[in-house]
Parts: C-alpha cells; structure tokens; sequence
C-alpha cells in the first residue's frame, strides 16, 4: 500500500526482511514503552537544555547558605557548601547519562563490528573472535569491572573503558550468531549471485537484522549500566569531586543524614525514576521484537 | 555420568579462562613490580643490581607463558601474591572476610526466596488479578531500585530515624538483614517474574490439566503439578543471579560498613592494590563458575528428562 508514497513496497513486503521491521510501531503502541520513553526524553531534554535555565551554578558555593533546605530560591535545597541541588542534579543526570550513552554506543558498536566479522569471516577471525568474548564472560560483570578498574585506576574515563569491556562481548555473541543463520538466506545468496563481495552482501542485508537484535538487548541493559555508573561512581571509583553526578552525591549525601535528608532524596528519585523508565521500556522492545514471549 | 564429566571439564576450561584474563590485569599495575617487592622488603632506594635480582626472583625475565604458568602454579597451591599496601597475604586477606560476605550472600538469597516464590504463585494463580498486579510493580520497583539507593534509605529512614538496628555492623547474623534485604531487590524482581511465567507455562500442559480433571484442587495443582516443573529452569537463574550478587556485595558492604570481601575490594581498587584484586576476582569467577555446575547438576537430578541423555 505504501508502496507508491515510498517505492519501496516490494522489498518491505519480502517475506525474508529481516523480523526487526515493525518492531518499533508494535513497540509505540504498547502504554509502558510510551510511559518509558516519555520519561527518558523528559529526563535528556532536562539534563541537556535544564542547565540553560538554571538560576545558578551547579559549582557555585554560597557559604552563607550552608544545607538549606528547599525553598523558593534552591528548589531542591542546598548542599554541605551551599551549592543550588537542583542545579547539581542536573548536571550529574547529565555526566550520568552521557557515561551510559557512551558505554552502550562503544558497547554495542564493538560487538557489532566483532560478531559481523566473525561470522562473516568465519575460520580463525571466528575462533579467536569468540575464544576473546569466552575470555571477558570468564569472569561475572561487576567483578570483571572491579577488576579493570584496580588495573586501571579508578575515575570517570576508566569507568566507562571497563563497562565497555565488560557490556559488549554478548552484543558480539549475538550478531555473529545473527550473521551465521542468515548466511544462506535468499536475499544474502540473490545479492552474492548480482556479484556483491561477501562484506558487502554482509553489511547490506545482514548487518541491519544484527544491529536490530542488538539494539534490543542493549535497550534492556540501560537500566543495569545507569545502576552500575552511578553505583561505582558513589564507590568513590568512577566520577570525582568536585564534579555532580548522581552516585557521588549520594556518597556525599551520607555524612548529613539527619540534618538535611532532601540530599538523599533527589538523587535517589532521579536514579529510581531513570531506571525505572529504561526497565520499561527495554522490556517492552524485548516483548515487541519477539511475539512468542510469554507475558 | 559423562555428561557430567563434559560438564566439569567445561566449568574447568573457563576458571582457567577466568585465571587467564586476572593474570593479564598484572602488567597494569602502577610503578616498576621489582622495585614494589624490594619496597615491600624495605629496600627503598634498590641498585641496578637488586633490581635485576628480584626481576629474576619474580620471573619477570622468563617468557609470558612462562610468567603464567608460574602464577597459576602458585594460585593452585593458595599463593595469590602479597598486597602492595600491608604486604600481608592476600589469601589471608580473603579469607579473613570471606565469612562476612558468605553470611550476607547467604540471607540475601533466602530473604530473595521467601518473598519471590510466594509473589510468583499469587501472580499465577490470578493472573490480571490484583495479586498479579501488586507481583509486577514489586518486580519493576525492584529491577529499578539499585542496592545503594535502598540501602541508604533504610539507613535514613529506618535506622537513624527510628532507631532500629544500627549503622555500624560486626558482621553477624543480627545485622545482615538490612543489607540482605537492599541486595535482594533485584533477585527478587528477577525470580518472581521468571517464576510466574513458569508456572503459567506449566499450568497450561497436560499433566495439570488431567491432575485438574481428577479433581486436585486448585492449591494443589499449583504447588503438586505446576511449581516442581516450573522450578526446574529457575535453578540456572538463581545461579547466574548469584554471579550478580557477588559483584553486589562491594556496593552494599560499603554502604552498610559491612566488613566482608566488597568493601576490602573496594579499597583495594582505590588503592591499585593489584595482587588483592586479583584474588578478589579470581576467587568470584571460580566461585560463579562452581555455582553454575552446581546448579546444573541440581537440574540435572532433579529433571529426570535431563538424567541420561546428552544435553546440546
């Protein structure tokens, strides 16, 4: 039917396209993924345009107003050096989520790379390939993390190095394992007979099905890497003071419990209601990409 | 039996993986490793000379695949090295908190299974319904509630506010609770959803269906027929959740001061004491990899479908 708007009728209505297609407007239909992402774009634009608007400075101390609690002037109140909260959450929402961005971009576009080749390849490229991703699932994630970041050395750059380390090896396992059972399929071996080089048959029909399977877990894995960034992060191992970011100020949160709680409060709102928001929606990507699943 | 044979040989190969990937963090290490072991002996300004023998003491001249098998050779007979801050070994480090941590991990999986096995039966034996519904925003809370945030609102609001329990923990029994319950949000959100769909699934398959048309009644049909087959594949869940919670533990030991092996990683990490985070990491993955036979062989026992024939 779109066939004369877009001209691509013939080879959307193909039955060997890849299962991915429709994924997304199965995906929009459905309350919880247009609840989550609804809440993750109103969590971006926040951090990204919040700081523009923002009467003050996230580093700005006032000594005069040391711990205050909100009011008209600091929304959220102020911290141990009279820093506007509010200010300081959205610029640590903003370092939190760039790292998570980041993580899952390098992540995803490593073992996309990886896998690809790997099946593609085949032979040697592939057993050493997946022998690799065998060496980083030896050990469990947040020890492996741990691990690197003693090598390493603690801090923001290395933190996002050692997740990324730890998150793409099974992005790897999945597109290789994509590439491979679509090897023979009729479009791969009608675009080999035309004469295109096995990369470019690879790249141009296989590559596209692997990114979407791809993307799909790497949607369910926001949730654990915003958990893990600022988890570490309050661990003193990721983002440094002075520098806001939701784990380090809920690790400076914890010397003034009692007298000013609204610096547990906020950061801890924000980090649930963000994950709480990727959870949604990266479960309701994996429901819609895969109808056999089971509600 | 020689499935099971395969199967230890496979766990085998990958704590051998795991051994080989620890043993590569060591080049990382901050500073020249021959002028820390004289440091560690109180050599602090070491000639060329006792640079070059404690480089031929450490083997630091042979080959890699010869470094290597010299660690491992060591890690078998319990020598994981010396920590570059106290100089004291790192097997003795360990295993001085090893109990502490054993104590959490443990109440953690025993609170996370008195609360996610009675939440998957309510949720399947009124799915829709509002058991169900109370089952599935337990589950989403806790997949999103990440351990250090529940556990300082429990320090906030229930220890500090109300008095109850304390703040500064010995590591017994007494105290684990608080941080058991913040480090089993997540196996609990895990296990009661995986669990319910279990069940459903097996409420759907023949042999509840004759056991129903025989007259069992609904409680027994769900805890007779369908929990023991839904059971079944969660035991590999509760273990691969079980390689999490060891990860788990460094954020909520230091949140709680509680004085197990995470909050020893912890400064060790900071610290770039690399020896003891080796064998904090070598001593995880071959726990995870012996947790993960287990479970197989759990599963194996238990399903008699499993018993004998070859699994892929």
């Amino acid at each position: 039917m779109t066939s004369i708007l877009t001209g691509r009728g013939l080879t959307s209505t193909e039955p060997t396209a890849p299962p991915a297609r429709g994924v997304l407007s199965r995906l929009l239909r459905r309350r919880d993924a247009r609840a989550g992402l609804v809440i993750l774009t109103l969590v971006v634009v926040a951090v990204v345009a919040g700081p523009w608007f923002a009467p003050h400075e996230p580093d700005a101390a006032e000594f005069g107003r040391v711990l205050s609690g909100p009011s008209a002037s600091h929304w959220l109140g102020t911290d141990q050096f009279g820093r506007d909260q509010l200010a300081r959450l959205l610029d640590g929402g903003r370092r939190s989520l760039e790292a998570t961005a980041l993580v899952l971009a390098i992540s995803v576009a490593a073992g996309l790379v990886v896998g690809t080749v790997a099946g593609v390849a085949g032979g040697l490229v592939d057993v050493v390939a997946m022998r690799a991703v065998d060496l980083a699932l030896a050990v469990p994630g947040v020890v492996l993390t741990l691990a690197l970041l003693g090598a390493l050395g603690p801090g923001f750059g290395n933190l996002v190095i050692a997740l990324a380390a730890t998150t793409w090896p099974p992005y790897a396992r999945l597109a290789r394992g994509h590439v491979r059972a679509g090897r023979d399929r009729p479009d791969v071996v009608t675009a080999r007979l035309a004469g295109a080089s096995r990369p470019r048959a690879a790249a141009a029909h296989l590559l596209p099905g692997a990114a979407a399977h791809v993307l799909v877990v790497a949607a369910l894995d926001v949730g654990q890497t915003i958990m893990a960034i600022t988890g570490l992060s309050f661990l003193g191992l990721g983002a440094q003071p002075p520098h806001a970011e939701w784990g380090v100020m809920l690790a400076d949160s914890r010397l003034y419990l009692t007298e000013a709680s609204w610096l547990l409060l906020a950061p801890s709102a924000a980090i649930v209601v963000v994950i709480l928001a990727a959870v949604l929606l990266g479960e309701a990507a994996a429901e819609a990409s895969d109808p056999r699943r089971v509600r | 039996m020689l499935s099971l044979a395969r199967r230890a040989g496979q766990a085998l190969a990958t704590a051998l993986l795991a051994s080989l990937v620890v043993w590569a963090l060591l080049p990382f290490a901050p500073g020249d490793p021959a002028a820390r072991y004289l440091e560690a002996r109180h050599v602090t300004a070491p000639t060329a000379e006792q640079l070059a023998q404690a480089r031929a003491d450490l083997g630091l001249d042979r080959s890699p695949p010869e470094q290597y098998a010299r660690w491992l050779g060591g890690v078998v007979r319990g020598d994981l090295g010396e920590s570059a801050r106290s100089g004291v070994p790192v097997t003795r480090v360990i295993t001085e908190r090893v109990p502490a941590t054993l104590r959490l991990t443990v109440a953690t999986v025993l609170l996370a299974l008195v609360v996610s096995v009675p939440l998957a039966l309510a949720g399947a034996a009124f799915p829709g319904r509002w058991p169900d519904a109370v089952g599935r925003a337990v589950a989403l809370l806790g997949a999103a509630s990440p351990s250090f945030v529940v556990g300082l609102l429990l320090i906030e609001f229930v220890v500090v506010r109300w008095g109850v329990g304390s703040v500064v923990s010995t590591g017994g029994w007494s105290q684990v609770w608080f941080p058991a319950l913040a480090l089993a949000l997540y196996p609990i959100a895990r296990w009661s959803r995986l669990l319910r769909a279990g069940l459903l699934e097996a409420l759907r398959s023949d042999h509840v269906t004759v056991a129903t048309a025989r007259g069992a009644s609904r409680a027994r049909v769900l805890l007779v027929h369908a929990l023991p087959n839904a059971a079944v594949p969660s035991i590999t869940v509760l273990a691969m959740t079980i390689g999490f919670l060891l990860g788990g533990v460094a954020i909520v030991e230091n949140v709680f001061s509680w004085p197990g092996l995470g909050r020893e990683i912890v400064l060790a990490v900071t610290a770039r004491d690399l020896p003891v985070v080796q064998g904090f990491a070598l001593v995880m993955a071959v726990v995870w990899v012996a947790v993960s036979l287990l479970a197989d062989v759990v599963t194996a026992l238990v399903d008699p479908r499993l018993r004998t024939g070859s699994r892929g």
